[in-house]
Order: C-alpha cells, then sequence, then structure tokens
C-alpha cells in the first residue's frame, strides 16, 4: 500500500489511499484490516490529519467487527442474527460518513486549488 | 461505540427478546413433559432483565439477561397408576407451564423482537439524513 508516496496533499490523500486500503483488505481477507488500521494510525500522526484518522480507524474497527461476526455466521457460531446485521449497519454507516466526509474535504480543497493567485 | 448508541442499546434489547424466544420455545416444547410424582416436575423457564447503567457503560444504555430462572408453586399431581413413570402412590407430576401465558409471552416477545429492530432501521435513516447535510 503506498501510502508514503504521497505527500504532498497533507491530510486527505494519505487518508483516502488508507481508505482504499481497508476496503482491498476486508473485501479480500479480514486479517488486513489490523494492518490498515496501523498505517493508518502511522500516517495520521505523521502528517497532522489526527481527527480524520481516528475517524477512519473507529470505521475500520466496525468492518473488523463486522467482518469477525460474518465469519461467525459462515462457521455456524454465530447465535444472534441481529447481531450481524447490527454490526453489518455500523460498518456500513462508518463508512459512509468516512466517504461523505473525504468528498466534502477533496471539494474545499478543489475550490482552493481553483482560486486565481 | 458512542456513534451508534441508539444501535448497541437496540441490540441488547433485541438479544434480551431473543433469550426470551428461546425461553419460550423450551417452555411450550415440555408442556406436556410429566415426571414421576415424587420427583421435581419441569418448570417453566423465566427470563430475569436488568436495564444497563448508562453511566457505567459508556453513554450507552440497553437491557440485559440477569438470569434463567424456574417458576415456583406446585405442580398439578395427576392420579394415574398403569402410567409407567407413576411413583408408589401412582401420581404423576404434571409440568408447571401455563401454555396460555406462554402463547401470549410468545406474540410480547415476538413484538419486543420487532420493536427493536425497528429501532435500528430508523436509527440507521437518522444517521443516513445527517449525512445529508450541506449537500447539493
Amino acid at each position: 500500500m503506498a501510502v508514503g508516496a504521497i505527500p504532498a496533499f497533507t491530510p486527505m490523500l494519505p487518508a483516502t489511499s488508507g481508505l482504499a486500503g481497508a476496503w482491498g483488505a476486508t473485501v479480500g481477507a479480514g486479517q488486513g484490516v489490523q494492518g490498515v488500521q496501523g498505517a493508518v494510525g502511522a500516517v495520521g500522526s505523521a502528517t497532522g490529519g489526527g481527527d480524520f484518522v481516528a475517524s477512519l480507524t473507529d470505521a475500520a474497527s466496525a468492518l473488523n467487527e463486522a467482518d469477525r461476526l460474518g465469519r461467525q455466521l459462515a462457521t455456524g457460531e454465530l447465535t444472534d442474527v441481529h447481531e450481524y446485521m447490527a454490526a453489518a449497519t455500523k460498518a456500513n454507516l462508518s463508512v459512509e460518513f468516512i466517504v461523505t466526509v473525504r468528498d466534502r474535504a477533496v471539494e474545499a480543497f478543489q475550490e482552493i486549488m481553483r482560486m486565481q493567485v | 461505540m458512542g456513534l451508534f448508541g441508539a444501535i448497541d442499546a437496540a441490540t441488547s434489547g433485541a438479544h434480551v427478546s431473543r433469550v426470551w424466544l428461546d425461553a419460550i420455545s423450551d417452555n411450550v416444547a415440555n408442556v406436556n413433559t410429566d415426571r414421576p410424582g415424587d420427583e421435581e416436575p419441569f418448570r417453566a423457564r423465566m427470563v430475569r432483565v436488568t436495564s444497563v447503567d448508562r453511566r457505567e457503560n459508556g453513554g450507552v444504555g440497553g437491557a440485559a439477561v440477569v438470569a434463567i430462572q424456574n417458576r415456583g408453586g406446585d405442580p398439578a399431581l395427576v392420579y394415574d397408576p398403569d402410567n409407567p413413570i407413576a411413583d408408589e402412590f401412582g401420581r404423576v407430576a404434571k409440568p408447571v407451564v401455563d401454555l396460555g401465558v406462554e402463547m401470549t409471552n410468545l406474540l410480547i416477545a415476538n413484538r419486543s423482537y420487532q420493536a427493536n429492530l425497528r429501532v435500528i432501521e430508523h436509527a440507521r435513516d437518522s444517521y443516513k439524513s445527517a449525512l445529508q447535510i450541506g449537500s447539493r
């Protein structure tokens, strides 16, 4: 994951590439999310996008929880079906929240870039 | 997680309703389970529930199952000397389960489960509406 390759756009772009990483890891294999959390945390402290990264880490842990329960559901260990549905809803909402914040941030950034100097 | 308090509380309520449904299903399944008159009869399972203290649980309330206890009271002793499980006096103990009560509780538990899931649904809709603030 090339998080270190784009240090120019300070708080926004590392976070977005981290988000894509979270998606890829969750879709691919569940174990990857932990690594993504670590990478995102490192980038956040290095570039000062800490608050956004904290939210992103929350979203990644919500995804992780949904992933864990999904695996339990598949293996027949899960006793409460609604628990998985609630976790999936929370993961969905977290990611939607993060994507919305990212979109607004990118929008503001582009607005500034269009400014005549 | 504090962000989704409503969903967490509703999930705990759904869990309580699910445990209650399990207990009711056990009671209904054993509504014809006789025992010898000198033995302990089958007793209806009752779910004991408490509320979760919001201050001690990071601002998230909800309900929790404390214990599953047996209903008290004396069983109906039926004189049936030909029954192979009858005791030395020819008595058979009927289970301490009231099918009418169990069926009523079944409706309540079912509706309670649905109500909690409806809360989750509406909480999700509310949170989604919040994401629309300021969008074009």
